[in-house]
């Protein structure tokens, strides 16, 4: 996936799991300040965006990230190395 | 000088030959006159209400230094020995919390013979049922756990990450089987799993005590614990009056008359399953809670 693809899968999921309007999860919202996420919901983003990307992501990465950029980013992180290991050498 | 009653200190020159004897966050006992606001102790000073309230002051710096060697003798002595004693760590917790609730409840009776406060509870017997209760209490003052855990021979509570960190209080939770506050999902399944074993959780879901402006905004945690274990919240409200013991108010400063807390038991709320995800569920359910609870602080308050 695309960075832009992540962004805009990372987007609908916040979307649908906290019920967020669309004009709300722009890349540079904040988690907490701007869309009132605690440290539940980020353990339940976690698992969601597992579940959408069969990516394993660490929780505890997660609650350092600030905004849904930062968490699109450090989703195209984890998912790089493992593209790497199924691409022909 | 002239600042504000609401950031305790006396809003005009007069008033400030009384600022030791006047208690400056008490609202109640404020006027306004001519344009000023001035303490209704200023305009008629009456040795009777002062001498009342020095005896209040005093009270209140005993009462604390008691409970401090409590404190430190129940944790030192009594709690090991419970522990010991009960072989295993499950009723060993259950041992200490009800040494607790015998300390709190005797706690809140000196409080009240002493005349520092005066409880009144309304709808104490959804306390009584069988369990699980998962309570979820406004926090006006410092002493709402006391108050709470005074009626509650058994109840599990969840010690902040700030208090975990002291050894002597990381010590007592301990021994009486609290849950820290580190993680908020860890939390969460611990207490889930203590109510599924149909034992009594206190939270305050604001973390920490009232604002002076009322309550905070809810953190969601209480709610997550309740779609987690399928139990229903049960709202308490607390409310104290005249105002005392208040986050960022000074022990000392006591108001001129007994305090009154009123203890109301609302209604459960009942996590409703509607198929949407956990994190809005619980979204839904926090704003219930705050609507319940706000509603409550409202009739106490016309009370």
């Amino acid at each position: 996936m695309t960075r832009e693809e992540i962004l805009s899968r990372v987007q609908a999921v916040l979307n649908g799991e906290f019920a967020l309007d669309p004009g709300r999860t722009l890349p540079d919202a904040r988690l907490q300040d701007d869309l009132d996420l605690d440290s539940i919901d980020l353990v339940a983003l976690a698992m969601r965006l597992e579940q959408e990307t069969g990516l394993l992501l660490k929780e505890g990465r997660l609650h350092q990230l600030r905004t849904v950029e930062d968490v699109a980013a450090f989703v195209f992180e984890v998912q790089a190395p493992v593209a790497s290991i199924g691409r022909p050498g | 000088m002239r600042r504000d009653p609401i950031h305790g200190i006396s809003p005009c020159a007069g008033a400030g030959q009384l600022a030791g004897l006047v208690p400056v966050s008490d609202l109640s006992e404020w006027d306004q006159r001519d344009g000023r606001t001035l303490p209704r102790a200023a305009r008629h000073f009456q040795p009777a209400a002062s001498a009342r309230r020095l005896w209040r002051i005093l009270g209140t710096g005993i009462s604390f230094a008691v409970f401090g060697a409590a404190a430190l003798g129940l944790t030192l002595l009594v709690f090991p020995l419970c522990s010991i004693a009960s072989g295993d760590a499950d009723r060993g917790h259950a041992r200490v919390q009800r040494v607790i609730y015998y300390a709190y409840r005797a706690f809140v009776k000196w409080l009240e013979v002493i005349g520092l406060i005066r409880t009144e509870w309304i709808g104490e017997d959804a306390l009584r049922t069988p369990g699980p209760h998962l309570i979820v209490a406004n926090h006006p003052t410092l002493i709402d756990i006391v108050q709470l855990i005074s009626r509650l021979p058994q109840a599990d509570c969840v010690i902040g990450d700030d208090y975990a960190r002291n050894p002597f209080l990381a010590r007592a939770a301990s021994q009486a089987g609290y849950i820290t506050n580190a993680d908020g999902a860890a939390v969460v399944d611990a207490c889930a799993e203590k109510l599924r074993g149909g034992r009594t959780i206190i939270l305050f879901p604001e973390g920490t005590r009232s604002s002076l402006l009322g309550l905070r905004k809810l953190r969601r945690g209480a709610a997550h614990i309740a779609l987690r274990a399928g139990v229903p919240l049960l709202p308490v409200v607390i409310s104290c009056e005249p105002r005392m013991l208040r986050k960022g108010q000074a022990w000392w400063d006591v108001p001129q008359r007994r305090s009154q807390y009123t203890i109301t038991v609302l209604a459960p709320i009942e996590p409703q399953r509607t198929g949407a995800s956990d994190a809005l569920l619980a979204r839904r359910l926090t704003s219930t809670l705050r609507d319940r609870i706000g509603e409550g602080l409202d009739l106490a308050s016309v009370r």
